[in-house]
């Protein structure tokens, strides 16, 4: 069986992340992971070649959009996120706040005050 | 130079995998020019090091295969072997029909206790166990796809409950060439739907661990961590 590499709760993260900053503007895969990795301050850590597949399964499912273009010289595939990916990143992001939240409550003990 | 290995080995296990030319073509080229950026944006220009950084060729094919089943797993793990079974079990029955109808034809029949027991068991074995053997090429796919995923226990489940389903839902595979054979090739198929109260258990059971399978899967991640 494949070695799990991230706890259960991560997940749905990178699905999240991606549509997040592909929303304000379309990148190329290498732009991607070090976007994300600028935006995480460092502290997403993957093998950056599995984004690939990610991207072509969301594309797949019609979250993404791809097309060719030619950046420095070399062609390259750029993503964006399509009208469906921000729907569902709007729901995945409220779906996190709210985890977040409480987690951070029952960590914090503010309900009992403990 | 190394970076063509690792592209190639790539290649080769989505090969295996059954990726489609499409997917295997564009994933090699986005990682070729991934691993170019890695080498322009560095200092050292060192191939190994961009290697590492992408991952591993494991690491890569597990991804790509969680990827695939992670959209549709009912489609992999329950209709697509179910499509496997049948297809293998008709180009099993058919390479058994032709085989045993070849040694009818040069006058050695396959029923006849007077054949050499060297011919007549393994054509014997080959007939009467058509669905297994497709049963398990199938099953055998399934688990290989399963070891690909992190919630591989539910949906292998899935997998192999509905290829038992199907297989002892039907009764007898192929009835062996008669002894009048010998002037053609006898296609004869013996395959009935037989319902009892015991073969409705054995539909239950697998539907069980499908609705159980499906209430357990999650959208799967495999190249984040924290």
């Amino acid at each position: 069986m494949a070695k799990r590499s991230n706890p259960d709760f991560l997940n749905g993260v990178p699905e999240m992340t991606i549509l997040k900053l592909l929303e304000s503007q379309p990148m190329y895969g290498y732009e991607l992971v070090q976007s994300i990795r600028l935006r995480s301050d460092n502290r997403l850590n993957f093998g950056e070649g599995c984004i690939y597949p990610l991207l072509h399964r969301m594309e797949k499912e019609g979250l993404l959009s791809s097309r060719k273009e030619t950046v420095s010289g070399r062609e390259r595939i750029i993503y964006r996120t399509t009208r469906a990916g921000k729907k569902r990143l709007q729901v995945t992001v409220q779906a996190w706040q709210e985890t977040v939240q409480g987690v951070q409550a029952v960590l914090l003990g503010v309900q009992y005050g403990t | 130079m190394e970076h063509n290995q690792w592209l190639l080995a790539i290649a080769k296990r989505m090969q295996a995998a059954s990726f489609s030319p499409n997917s295997i073509e564009r994933m090699t080229r986005e990682l070729a020019d991934h691993h170019q950026d890695i080498l322009d944006a560095s200092a050292t220009n060192d191939s190994k090091d961009a290697i590492a950084r992408l991952g591993t060729v494991d690491s890569i094919l597990i991804a790509a295969e969680h990827q695939r089943t992670a959209s549709m797993p009912w489609f992999h793990f329950l209709i697509l072997p179910l499509l496997q079974l049948v297809f293998a079990w008709i180009a099993l029955a058919a390479i058994s029909l032709f085989v045993v109808n070849l040694f009818a034809m040069i006058g050695i029949n396959a029923n006849q206790a007077s054949s050499p027991m060297l011919i007549r068991v393994p054509l014997g074995l080959l007939w009467s166990g058509v669905p297994i053997w497709a049963a398990l090429f199938v099953s055998w796919r399934a688990y290989r796809r399963t070891l690909f995923r992190d919630n591989c226990f539910a949906w292998s489940a899935v997998a192999f409950c509905s290829i038992a389903l199907a297989v002892a839902t039907m009764q007898g595979p192929v009835d062996l060439p008669s002894s009048s054979m010998g002037h053609g090739f006898n296609t004869d198929f013996n395959i009935a739907w037989v319902c009892n109260p015991f073969r409705i258990v054995q539909i239950l059971v697998p539907v069980a661990f499908l609705v159980v399978g499906y209430r357990k899967h999650n959208a799967p991640v495999v190249c984040f961590s924290n």
